[in-house]
């Protein structure tokens, strides 16, 4: 099953899925003008010239693509694809019904749900846009399995449900550690001895990216509208100072390479 | 410095206090368990010598290790042998007012140099402190069910607590192979504020009604890799449990939003649906029999 693969997205979650599909034995793409930092994609997105350029390769980079995966939600979809190209879109920062009302090809878009580290055996969270056809789900699924992951089908919504659930819990231990309740590292001791989650929540939240954590939790306040999903006001801060984790080098945690 | 600390009380013999007496006399200390009701006491004497005599079963203790310890725990039937302790351990019900008529009694007879720790999951140790004329002495020290297996204790210093008692009981809960982490004295402390959402929005994306708990559960389990879903644990701790601590929570933060408990899980509390121990809770328990 070498499938021919294109991963956009600079997030932890696009780089854990393109390793992933590449010990899988994908041919996995990562589109070389791909620009650093977000301040670079306004950049290019401003200037008339340079989207055009940008969406020219781009388009070049999918047609190949028999699969193309929305790790990061993009504005960049509108290349017109060929009508057997599957798009899985990442349904966190938003429901896989929104990132399918932008794209030309709505009725191939299946939201899909997970987050670094992505391991074989692993479950994927598949959801189905109200545009979505039956042929393109039944693919997904497909996808998947060949790539080692169980898909199970869930209502589609920002963050579907383990996402939702995880970031919850991070969100919390932020809220805590802001206050002073306690340490970063006695938190995350503590969540792992007292209840044995299999990660810290911070030190979860800096291998799934602030950025991405924050993301859901706006996705869910302005979906429902509740004030429960209120970020706290550490995670913005953090990230506003592009401690956005690992990736960075720092998050909750400081990440020195050695 | 908790050097001289060798004799422990521990105040109530249910499961939280048999398994705090049972580490603790297999850690070398000596203990002086009560609890006011005589059956109970009974009852928590012999959960700690089935225990113990598991755990040799099984190789974890040797069989002469076993018997000096228990050698080590004194059954006493009067609050008053408490004087004898260095520290005593509170482990009676979640009740705020219980727990501070028991240390105000506590206060009374223990050795004024007595470091008094309470067990409390999710009430304000320095209301408990504040029935006592020593609560720079008073400390919260939260354990975890099962105490034998689960490495984790809260000590929660009080308003007024003394941060050399901190350290004595940082000190002693390590003593008894514990990991302790410091908390300050907030509702829920770490565990008990930060997990609330392992179950809470689990039961709003179950009241949406568009995904059945066990592929809830099923999702949880197989992209976050946690040992157990949200349904099968709050049917394992029970699902009156689960939201009288949510409910409490939700109360000591003054109703914060995020913290609401669902209606789901009152119907289900109302309906005697409690989860293993009543036989059916999310999910059905046929094996179950009434102890």
């Amino acid at each position: 099953m070498t499938r021919d693969v294109l991963v956009l997205g600079q997030s932890p979650l696009a780089a854990a899925l393109a390793d992933l599909l590449q010990s899988a034995g994908c041919v996995v793409h990562r589109p070389p003008t791909w620009p650093g930092t977000r301040e670079e994609l306004d950049a290019i997105f401003t200037d008339q010239g340079r989207r055009e350029q940008y969406l020219r390769q781009l388009g070049e980079a999918y047609g190949d693509a028999e699969v193309v995966i929305e790790a990061e939600a993009s504005e960049w979809m509108d290349p017109e694809l060929p009508e057997t190209t599957l798009i899985l879109s990442a349904a966190l920062g938003h429901s896989a019904a929104e990132a399918a009302a932008d794209i030309h090809a709505r009725h191939r878009v299946v939201g899909f749900g997970a987050l670094p580290p992505v391991q074989k055996g692993q479950v994927v969270e598949l959801a189905a846009t109200p545009w979505t056809e039956a042929a393109a789900m039944d693919q997904a699924a497909g996808f998947f399995r060949g790539a080692g992951l169980e898909p199970i089908v869930v209502p589609d919504g920002p963050g579907l449900v383990f996402p939702r659930i995880l970031c919850m819990i991070i969100n919390e231990a932020a809220f805590a550690l802001m206050e002073g309740v306690a340490s970063a590292e006695d938190i995350d001791t503590a969540m792992k001895l007292g209840t044995n989650y299999p990660l810290g929540p911070l030190e979860w939240a800096d291998r799934i990216g602030l950025d991405q954590v924050l993301a859901v939790l706006e996705g869910l306040q302005a979906e429902y509208g509740d004030d429960r999903y209120r970020p706290a006001p550490l995670l913005r801060q953090l990230v506003r100072a592009g401690q956005r984790g690992r990736s960075t080098g720092k998050g909750f945690f400081s990440y020195t390479t050695l | 410095m908790s050097e001289r600390i060798t004799t422990v009380g521990v105040v109530g013999a249910g499961t939280m206090g048999a398994g705090i007496a049972q580490v603790a006399i297999l850690t070398g200390f000596r203990v002086l368990l009560h609890d006011p009701i005589e059956g109970a006491l009974a009852r928590g004497r012999s959960r700690i010598a089935r225990s113990v005599t598991r755990a040799v079963e099984r190789g974890h203790v040797q069989a002469e290790v076993a018997e000096e310890a228990l050698g080590r725990l004194t059954a006493v039937t009067r609050l008053t042998e408490m004087r004898d302790a260095h520290l005593v351990v509170e482990a009676a019900p979640e009740d705020l007012v219980l727990k501070q008529r028991v240390f105000a009694e506590l206060d009374g007879l223990a050795d004024p140099g007595a470091i008094l720790a309470t067990n409390t999951s999710s009430l304000s140790v320095t209301a408990i402190a504040g029935a006592t004329k020593r609560p720079g002495r008073v400390v919260g020290m939260h354990f975890f069910n099962p105490v034998p297996a689960m490495a984790l204790v809260e000590v929660v210093a009080g308003q007024r607590t003394e941060p050399a008692v901190v350290e004595q009981a940082m000190e002693v809960a390590r003593r008894l192979g514990k990991t302790p982490v410091r908390a300050k004295d907030t509702p829920g402390f770490i565990v008990n504020r930060i997990a609330r959402h392992f179950s809470l929005e689990a039961l709003r994306i179950l009241g949406e009604g568009r995904i059945g708990h066990d592929q809830i559960d099923r999702v949880m389990k197989g992209s976050g890799r946690f040992r157990m879903g949200p349904f099968e644990l709050m049917d394992l701790i029970g699902i009156d449990v689960n939201l009288a601590v949510s409910r409490s929570v939700y109360e000591s933060f003054f109703f914060d939003p995020r913290f609401r408990p669902h209606p789901l899980q009152q119907r289900m509390v109302e309906s005697d649906l409690l989860g293993r121990k009543t036989g059916r809770g999310f999910y059905e328990y046929p094996e179950t029999t009434q102890t």
